[in-house]
């Protein structure tokens, strides 16, 4: 249990060659763990009597068949990228948060609580209030499983996932109680007010419902990146995962280390929910993720933790989402087929990422490099 | 709170504690015996979830809720299978698997039953009865509580012992075990740690697959989206609590069941206490007990690591 999730490519350099290697099958990974889960899928889609080549159809018309359609997968994709962002933060650390979706609602309640504030504050504070909102509620959710694994050795992976159910039912208490919109109304759903006009995200692709938040997301992934793979920190994060007793011994904190990680990664999944409901839903309904934070797993882990493939392979989820809505609309196959795709996507991606293929070849390259020299 | 009858409040809550706490029971049971071979099993919450489906459709199909129990510990001893061959023989990441497998259980199950019934309910089927044991059912207070239960409770109290006995005293369990512990000794000694482990995780699928049949079919006798809920993440925390002694994990899953049963019967005593909070205590306790009693030293040493080591 000491090592989570497969950390990325490791901090040391490879020989150039070996190193497009490694780089052509991170690259050809993902379409092969996709392609595969397309396969499985059309198998129970013809189960279930359905001609997989009419639902495929409509999946795919679904998504490109208008801007309209781009957009919303764009749209779909910028809670999965910004969540992705911080998971994959995290697994380069060797720590296995599955506790997104707690972390998501945690972020998302206290950004709301903001964003429905009459303050008549001018909207690019407003909405930054509400983002770190979003991320003070993620991160404090992030930062109570991190301290118990970094500080105490607590498997992460049983605190997060119970402290999933907890956040899930206390966003459902404030959304039927102190923050329901209207509760004397007959039929009150349970649900806050609309947040203000100056906290709501700008749709940037008019007329498709495309909003800030998307770039937000990109912006993000830079950032991340930047930290990641230019920075002193992003070193050590990474060092704590390949081997968590090297970097003791090299002396880094890496409790701390631990415990920060942890935090930004709950922290982003804060700011995605909280994304979500400035930019799409507007207010906060009880059990309003569709698993968001679980999907997320899938993508950090298909992106190999990079920014760069978290982007990609969330734009792929969203695309995705949106076609299973339409193949579900137009073909009758339930769209919880998408969680089947991403499981398939996740055993694929944890069984290739053991297939030593590679090495091998690095080994035979260094060897005639040294005998040439 | 003169009125109030406590001996009767406490009886039925004590009996609806035991039925509460056996699917967490059979599933804690498998997830010994994976986690003494070695191998740790995040996914127990799918193959519950593989299970309310399975035996959702045994009973369906057979016409009686023993066809169901058998359809129940079929499907989640195919999962059971599947994170076998993934994590053994590809060696895979354990807990990146066993997530995988809970989406995968989550999503196919849902999956099969939408395009069953467009409207998402679905019909009713054989299911348990309560089935009172001669004699023992009229024994004062512990007849009320431990024998006026469906057949699948009975299994799961036979199973306690059986599994003490199996796991702690047989030279099969000695070797599981051993796979735990130094698979590389064991291999060394002849036991073949790969077929244990396959073993280990088939079986534990099955008996999680029960504890799902129980959920479909010994309390609703029907098939619902999201019976599961978290109570294979329960069963784990059980384990560990427990200290993989089958005896201790009954015990604390009884803890866990008697704490969703109190959540139950608080919320129609109209207490001043938001029924959301209600809901959230088991896993707060759970929670709690984890974080509190949480034991390290006594995990299998070679829990989570996948054999040959390279």
């Amino acid at each position: 249990m000491e090592q989570g999730a497969p950390s990325g490519s490791s901090p040391s350099r490879h020989h150039s060659w070996a190193r497009w290697l490694n780089y052509l099958q991170i690259t050809l990974l993902p379409f092969g763990a996709v392609f595969a889960a397309l396969v499985i899928g059309a198998i129970l889609i013809a189960l279930t009597g359905v001609e997989p080549g009419f639902a495929y159809q409509k999946m795919w018309e679904g998504i490109a068949k208008s801007n309209y359609q781009v957009g919303l997968v764009l749209v779909k994709a910028t809670p999965l990228m910004i969540i992705g962002l911080g998971l994959g933060f995290v697994f380069n650390s060797g720590v296995f948060n599955i506790g997104a979706e707690g972390q998501l609602y945690m972020g998302a309640l206290l950004g709301t609580a903001i964003g429905i504030q009459d303050w008549g504050l001018p909207a690019w504070l407003h909405i930054s209030l509400s983002l770190l909102g979003g991320f003070i509620g993620g991160g404090l959710w992030g930062l109570l499983p991190g301290y118990l694994k970094a500080r105490h050795q607590i498997n992460e992976v049983i605190t997060t996932i119970l402290l999933n159910y907890i956040a899930i039912y206390i966003v459902s208490y404030f959304t039927h109680g102190p923050l329901r919109d209207n509760p004397f109304a007959e039929a009150a759903l349970p649900q806050t007010p609309e947040v203000q006009a100056s906290s709501q995200l700008p749709l940037i692709w008019p007329p498709t419902r495309l909003h800030a938040g998307f770039l937000l997301g990109l912006g993000l992934a830079l950032l991340l990146y930047l930290i990641t793979y230019r920075m002193a920190f992003g070193y050590k994060a990474r060092a704590v995962g390949s081997s968590p007793a090297a970097a003791h011994y090299a002396g880094m904190n890496t409790t701390l280390i631990m415990i920060i990680v942890m935090v930004v990664s709950g922290g982003l999944a804060g700011v995605a929910g909280t994304v979500e409901i400035l930019g799409v839903q507007h207010r906060l309904r009880d059990m309003f993720s569709p698993g968001l934070g679980y999907s997320a797993i899938a993508i950090a882990l298909m992106g190999n933790n990079h920014p760069l493939g978290i982007i990609l392979a969330s734009l792929l989820f969203g695309a995705l989402q949106v076609g299973a809505n339409n193949m579900q609309a137009l073909a009758g196959v339930p769209v919880t087929i998408v969680d089947v795709l991403q499981a398939t996507v996740i055993f694929f991606v944890a069984v290739s990422a053991m297939i030593r293929w590679r090495a091998p070849l690095r080994t035979l390259l260094l060897r005639n490099r040294e005998a040439s020299s | 709170m003169n009125e109030f009858l406590w001996l009767p409040f406490l009886v039925s809550l004590l009996a609806a504690g035991v039925r509460l706490a056996t699917p967490l029971l059979f599933a804690a049971l498998g997830g010994i015996t994976n986690e003494l071979s070695g191998v740790l099993n995040i996914g127990l919450e799918g193959m519950m979830i593989g299970g309310t489906f399975g035996a959702y459709i045994g009973a369906l199909l057979s016409g009686s809720e023993w066809g169901g129990a058998l359809g129940g510990m079929l499907a989640g001893g195919l999962l059971g299978l599947l994170f076998a061959y993934l994590s053994i023989t590809w060696r895979a990441d354990q807990v990146v698997l066993g997530t995988g497998l809970n989406l995968f259980a989550l999503g196919l199950t849902s999956f099969f039953f939408r395009s069953m019934y467009k409207a998402g309910i679905s019909q009713f089927v054989p299911s348990f009865d309560v089935w009172n044991v001669p004699l023992l059912s009229d024994i004062p207070l512990i007849g009320q509580i431990f024998f006026r239960q469906v057949p699948l409770v009975y299994l799961a109290y036979l199973l306690i012992p059986l599994f003490s006995f199996l796991l702690y005293k047989t030279t099969w369990g000695l070797k599981l075990r051993c796979c735990g512990e130094h698979p590389r000794a064991a291999e060394t000694v002849g036991v073949n740690v790969t077929r244990m482990r396959y073993l280990a995780l088939i079986l534990s699928g099955m008996l999680a697959g029960l504890g799902g049949t129980f959920l479909s079919l010994g309390q609703i006798s029907a098939f619902t989206e999201g019976l599961v809920s978290g109570r294979g993440f329960i069963a784990l925390a059980a384990i560990i609590f427990g200290r993989w002694k089958p005896l201790n994990v009954a015990f604390a899953c009884l803890l866990f069941g008697v704490a969703d049963a109190l959540q139950l019967r608080l919320q129609g005593f109209g207490l001043p206490i938001r029924y959301e909070f209600l809901l959230m205590f088991p896993y707060l306790l759970t929670l709690v007990t984890f974080v509190v009693f949480v034991n390290r030293g006594d995990s299998p040493a070679a829990l989570g690591k996948p054999y040959p080591e390279k």
